[in-house]
């Protein structure tokens, strides 16, 4: 009876942990008898760290739902058994972790505890897409500064280059500094991938993309890239999905953990005046365990490694005079401040509510090398976003749980010179020819963003082959912009449109354990209405009387399939296929709007010059994803996967070039791009075993868009060429020891092709810049005191020093100087052209 | 040992606590309000009284600007200076206005160049002018405080060319007095020189007429006659010794010698050689007069009391005739020019001989004034198609030049204040007179005297 009863409150309590937890993956696997080989009912299984686990029933299975990413503990224990734990148990979310048992006969009264680390299953049976994922173990062994990196590094993510030619005015432009996520997932545009932070959207719809990096590194639990055939719960993205968890438990015993890092040695040649500093508490209530509580706090402050210099005598000699000593300004810089809490409460079993939300505010300069002497006068970037969720877990029954969430996600994006806008009239804009000298860009940009979200997602374990999960979504979206020139104070563009978007997905997954065969079988309809007026006839755009009319509203559905074979023992191939669409960017969709006192409308500017007018129809961009997989084991710890993936992508958004009824030309908005997208990565992975671990990727892909940039001249049509961030080959690895003495290091290098430039306009981008190399390393050794573990660690980045071009003047192929004699070095030499150099960080770390 | 561990713990937990406040702060990068960068505009520079002239040894020095000053970027480039010295002061604001108090007296009499370099600076650091271009300094000037200007100002007198028998005064430095019209049975033919006395109780008028001459006695407080004397004909001018006055009575051959006491003429002597008197001076050293002639290349040297052993030096004119000799207050060295040449000879009286002749570069020397320290000769000189005039100055310890300035109007006649600090020259060609100070002998004003003007006469004494 007691046994009984036990296994119920095991399975009850467990179960709600489950089922609670979110973006969870799945523990399965089958407990034997050692010596006779003999199934194991009633045998607990227990992740303490969590609280979650099963007991395995009358075939000696078991299945623990929903478990949070991350790398666990877990403990099969029977009376009259030995217990066994096995450490080292990864859990990917959405994927099954098959963990076998074995256990022995011991005497009644010996309670002993063996302690045996996890092995690896030869393949992910289950995985039909590719999944890159790092937990927040596997993320302290990667010499990182933010965790932007942590993307970056993985297979087939290339950052964005900016490429700002030489200019002798500040026409810097007005959307040089909107925020993106900087990132390319696969030859995709930037902004193609979706964000999810604790499995809420977390995107930025008016600009696109998110700041990932302000996010600290301790609040992280595990975060997943899905860079291929992703399933139909996920939307609004053609490129990749990024997910990421925060430690989503009830911490019984208070959890503690500092790190604060900084380059400020004095060296300032090696430093970038970077420092950064992050906290991360989770506990439990003492007087009320159902409620515990997760802080998380980052400070991170960078002055970057571009400067500009104020001379003395500078402005006083209208430009002519650089002597003296320089005040040095930083003009790349980075500051950002994440502040998340949560509030994770289980009244009872079948309920659990999770209410959590951060604060987030990002300062960034942005280099303009016309403001190179004149580093005040360009603007400047403030975004500040913050999330506040709830969400609310509960069980139908043992084999189906509902979660609803509730969000309202904010984002404010500023970018300017002065917050004044009376400042912008006190300095003349004046240069000495090459580079500014008075004033200022005139760039006064200010835009809020705001989702308001329910969903509800429904999974239905219905057996053991076939999962149904199916989810709907509701969002009210706020894009709020006002572009002014400062000069005047003339509105440009301004709208505060409300759009609409709904969505919902079903998906089936079906895994035939007889054949070992997994498929994911799903659909996914999104419904846009972005609320927006237009012009009956865009032609009209000049006549400030035209009838409007409302925009036509988007509906479409996107198929999903994945499948995953085992080929023998230790491989299996995949394969997946799938439909993407993406809604534009909303200030893509209302691009031009501004608002007409006289008659209360939004409606096209026409006396924009250089900024494009939205067409009348927009539709969403379309990408058909193809990935083939294999995955294999070359041993108990190294697994090696090779995928291919083609894309072909439509309706990207480019300009092309119209006329109003009285024959003035202007330029539109409107779905004319597009790109194919082909490519094979390799990745070997040496898990964490006598003392070591280690990856390495290679990437090859070829990128071949219409147009590379949004607001660019319309272009021809008829042709591709490779896109600006097309890197064919990408090489990136890290090797990682740590000895028993508590010393180690990790050495993380990568090697990739140069990004292209356009020599000759009859050949575009068909030129290549020289490979860009890096390598990275951090030292550091761990030690216990004070009863707690410590980390103290140097990272060095860009180890050897060396100066990687980004980019290079197209007339002479080099950095540093054009072809030009009548143009002078400095004027030339863009130290953008260049990557920054070494830089030696010293930090700790603190946890329990 | 558990609570061991415990106080361990929280000690570890604050110095992590610390050093997370330390990083967890990010900074503010956003520009302050911009700083202005319109270049300051020199507005003018205002002296205590409003004028440049009769300046106080204490005075301060408000330099006008459009804007705020930066008070720190005026030691540097604010500069008051003078022929002999350099003031140096402090600076204080009044908004735009940036006064300047000495930090010690200027010294008397001195002609202060006041230079305000275009590096100064606004308070929001823009200077003037762009420091890569070449300054250009706001320059004004301001005359001190002399004898000159002590219990009033020295009168000077002007002979009318063309109404013979008038004189006009100036006073007050440059304040035109009025005239005196002197009265005479028959009018003058041509205007002769003025002198003062040495003592400075009258002025003395020399009346050429076509029948013997008169001097009139003028009292120069009252502007009015005292007496008239009679002497030879054809008087030309007039020099003092101790207590007589010799009048050269050029066509009459003679020179008449005036008691200055009793204001009578005492005699007349006629030189039997025929040698015609212009001009001459008195030297208490040889008790001797030297007197050049009208005609020839020729000066005479005569005994004072009783014009006996009189000889003629020959060889001292060697171009020309004489147009003015000067002695210097010793009485030792005579400085007699030359006429239409650049030529002025310093002629030794003790030795009779020639010490040096001076050649100046500047053709037509018309007129010298003798000081205490230096010789000042007016000179015209034709430039292209005009006449310009100048004033050269001379050392009288090494008989070298200091100094030519070459005025845009020819100058006639020239006279020094009684302390040498002033230079009084008469410019015929638009009827002034203008006012040199003697150190760089820079005009420092000038006064319009309506009339046809030569002959000038300062007074030794101030007069309010």
């Amino acid at each position: 009876m007691r046994k009984i009863f036990y296994k119920i409150f095991i399975i009850g309590f467990l179960l709600s942990e489950i089922l609670f937890a979110q973006n969870g993956g799945k523990i399965v696997g089958t407990v034997k008898d050692a010596s006779t080989n003999d199934l194991l009912p009633g045998v607990n299984i227990i992740i303490e760290e969590l609280l979650m686990g099963d007991a395995s029933d009358e075939d000696g299975s078991f299945s623990i739902l929903n478990v949070p990413p991350g790398d666990y503990e877990v403990k099969a224990k029977m009376l009259g058994y030995g217990t066994i734990v096995q450490k080292g148990v990864k859990v990917v979310s959405n994927l099954t972790t098959n963990v076998e048992f074995e256990l022995s006969e011991q005497a009644f009264e010996v309670d002993e505890v063996t302690v045996v680390d996890f092995k690896i299953p030869p393949v992910q049976k289950d995985l039909t897409n590719k999944i890159q994922a790092r937990t927040s173990e596997e993320i302290s062994r990667i010499p990182i500064t933010t965790v932007n990196d942590l993307l970056t590094q993985q297979a087939g993510i290339v950052k964005q280059v900016r490429t700002m030619p030489i200019s002798s005015l500040p026409a810097f432009g007005q959307f040089a500094t909107i925020p993106t996520d900087g990132l390319h997932f696969r030859g995709g545009r930037e902004n193609e991938t979706l964000y999810l932070f604790d499995g809420i959207n977390i995107g930025d719809a008016l600009w696109g993309g998110y700041n990932i990096s302000q996010i600290g590194e301790l609040a992280i639990s595990s975060m997943e890239t899905h860079s291929g055939t992703f399933g139909p719960k996920y939307g609004e993205a053609m490129s990749g999905v990024v997910s990421i968890s925060s430690h989503d438990q009830i911490s019984k015993t208070p959890k503690v953990s500092f790190k604060a890092f900084t380059d400020q040695l004095g060296m300032e040649s090696q430093s970038q005046n970077s420092y950064g500093a992050e906290a991360f508490i989770s506990a439990s209530l003492p007087f009320y365990d159902k409620l515990g509580i997760v802080y998380a706090h980052r400070s991170y402050s960078s002055d970057g490694y571009i400067n500009g210099f104020i001379y003395p005598e500078f402005v006083n000699s209208e430009g002519a005079d650089k002597s003296g000593t320089p005040e040095k300004v930083p003009m790349q810089y980075n500051d950002t401040q994440f502040d998340l809490a949560k509030i994770i409460w289980q009244p009872i079993t079948e309920l659990k509510i999770t209410l959590g939300g951060y604060l987030a505010k990002a300062n960034n300069g942005v280099y303009d090398h016309y403001f190179k002497y004149n580093p005040y006068g360009v603007p400047r970037v403030k975004l500040d976003d913050d999330l506040a969720y709830m969400k609310a877990n509960y069980i139908i029954s043992q084999n189906s749980f509902l979660v609803l969430s509730l969000s309202n996600y904010n984002r404010g994006f500023i970018s300017r010179v002065y917050e004044n806008p009376a400042y912008y009239d006190i300095l003349p804009q004046t240069g000495n020819g090459e580079f500014s000298v008075t004033g200022e860009d005139w760039v006064f940009f200010k835009t809020n963003f705001g989702r308001k979200s329910v969903g509800l997602d429904y999974v239905w374990q219905i057996n053991k082959i076939h999962n149904l999960a199916v989810g709907v979504g509701y969002e009210a979206l706020q894009t709020d912009l006002e572009r002014r020139n400062p000069d005047g104070g003339v509105a440009l563009e301004e709208y505060k449109y409300k759009p609409i978007q709904m969505n919902g997905y079903v998906n089936e997954k079906m895994e035939f354990d007889e054949m070992g065969m997994i498929v994911n079988l799903g659909a996914r309809f999104d419904y846009v209405d972005s609320k927006r007026k237009v012009l009956v006839n865009l032609a009209n755009l000049t006549d400030l009387t035209a009838p409007l009319e409302d925009a036509k509203a988007e509906f479409y559905v996107t198929p999903r399939l994945g499948i995953s074979f085992p080929v023998a023992e230790k491989a299996a191939l995949r394969f997946g296929y799938g439909h993407y669409y993406q809604f534009p960017n909303y200030f893509k969709v209302f691009q031009g709007s501004y608002y007409l006192a006289s008659t209360g409308e939004y409606r096209p500017n026409p006396q924009l010059e250089n900024t494009p007018i939205a067409s009348k129809e927009v539709l969403p961009e379309k990408t058909v994803n193809y990935e083939f997989g294999l995955q294999t084991m070359f041993s108990q710890n190294v697994s090696a996967d090779i995928t291919g993936f083609y894309r072909k992508t439509s309706n990207l958004i480019g300009v092309l070039l119209s006329e109003t009824t009285e024959g003035k030309r202007f330029q539109e908005l409107t779905n004319i791009d597009y790109a194919t997208v082909k490519g094979v990565e390799f990745s070997v992975k040496k898990h964490f075993t006598d003392n070591f671990s280690a990856f390495f990727n290679y990437t090859y892909s070829n990128t071949l868009v219409s147009t590379s940039i949004l607001f660019s001249q319309a272009t021809d049509e008829a042709r591709t060429f490779p896109a600006n961030w097309d890197q064919p080959h990408s090489f990136r690895g890290n090797i990682y020891f740590e000895f028993s003495s508590g010393f180690g290091f990790s050495l993380y290098g990568s090697y990739s092709s140069g990004y292209p430039y356009t020599r000759s306009q009859f050949d575009p981008n068909g030129e290549r810049s020289p490979w860009i190399h890096e390598l990275d390393i951090n030292l550091f050794k761990n030690f216990e005191l004070f009863g707690f573990k410590e980390q103290a660690y140097i990272q060095i980045l860009n180890l050897t020093n060396d100066k990687n071009v980004w980019w290079v003047y197209a007339d002479s192929g080099i950095p540093g100087d054009d072809a030009s004699e009548a143009t002078s070095h400095d004027y030339t030499n863009n130290p953008s052209m260049y990557g920054p150099g070494r830089t030696i960080q010293i930090g700790l770390k603190l946890w329990n | 040992m558990l609570s061991q561990i415990k106080i361990k713990k929280r000690k570890a937990l604050l110095f992590f606590g610390l050093v997370f406040i330390l990083y967890s702060c990010i900074p503010d990068r956003l520009p302050t309000e911009p700083v202005e960068n319109t270049r300051p505009e020199f507005v003018s520079i205002e002296l205590t009284g409003g004028s440049n002239l009769v300046v106080g040894l204490n005075s301060e020095i408000k330099a006008v600007f459009n804007e705020s000053m930066n008070l720190e970027t005026f030691p540097d480039n604010f500069k008051v200076v003078s022929a002999i010295d350099e003031i140096t002061g402090e600076f204080t604001a009044n908004d735009s206005i940036v006064v300047f108090k000495p930090a010690q007296a200027y010294s008397p009499a001195q002609l202060y160049e006041i230079n305000i370099s275009g590096k100064v600076r606004d308070v929001h650091g823009n200077s003037v002018i762009s420091p890569n271009e070449e300054d250009q300094p706001q320059s004004s000037w301001f005359f001190t405080q002399g004898q000159y200007s002590q219990n009033g100002f020295p009168l000077i007198f002007v002979r009318d060319k063309s109404e013979k028998q008038v004189i006009h005064r100036v006073g007050q430095l440059n304040k035109s007095l009025g005239e005196l019209s002197v009265q005479a049975t028959v009018e003058d033919y041509q205007t002769a020189s003025i002198e003062f006395s040495p003592n400075g109780q009258y002025l003395y008028m020399v009346n050429l007429k076509t029948v013997d001459g008169t001097v009139t006695i003028i009292d120069p407080q009252n502007f009015s006659v005292v007496k008239t004397i009679d002497v030879g004909l054809g008087p030309t001018n007039i020099s003092f010794g101790t207590d007589k006055a010799f009048v050269s009575n050029t066509s009459g051959k003679s020179i008449t010698t005036i008691d200055v006491n009793s204001l009578g003429a005492i005699s007349t002597y006629e030189f039997s050689d025929g040698f015609k008197p212009k001009d001459l001076v008195y030297s208490p050293i040889t008790n001797k007069l030297y007197i050049y002639s009208s005609s020839a290349k020729q000066i005479k040297v005569v005994e004072a009391n009783n014009f006996e052993s009189n000889y003629n030096l020959d060889e001292v004119l060697t171009d020309s005739k004489g147009v003015d000799i000067e002695i210097t207050n010793d009485g030792r060295y005579i400085y007699l020019i030359q006429d239409r040449t650049d030529k002025i000879i310093v002629f030794d009286v003790q030795t009779d001989t020639v010490v040096k002749t001076i050649e100046t570069g500047n053709p037509y020397i018309i007129d010298g004034a003798m000081g205490e320290k230096y010789y000042f000769a007016a000179f015209f000189k034709k430039v292209d198609k005009d006449l310009v005039g100048g004033i050269t100055k001379i050392d009288l310890a090494s008989n070298s030049i200091i100094s030519t300035t070459i005025w845009d109007k020819e100058i006639d006649q020239i006279g020094l204040t009684n302390a040498n600090e002033l230079l009084y020259a008469v410019i015929p060609v638009d009827s002034t007179v203008s006012l040199f100070e003697t150190e760089t002998v820079k005009e420092i004003s000038s006064i319009k005297v309506e009339g046809s003007l030569k002959y000038l006469a300062v007074s030794k004494n101030n007069y309010q």
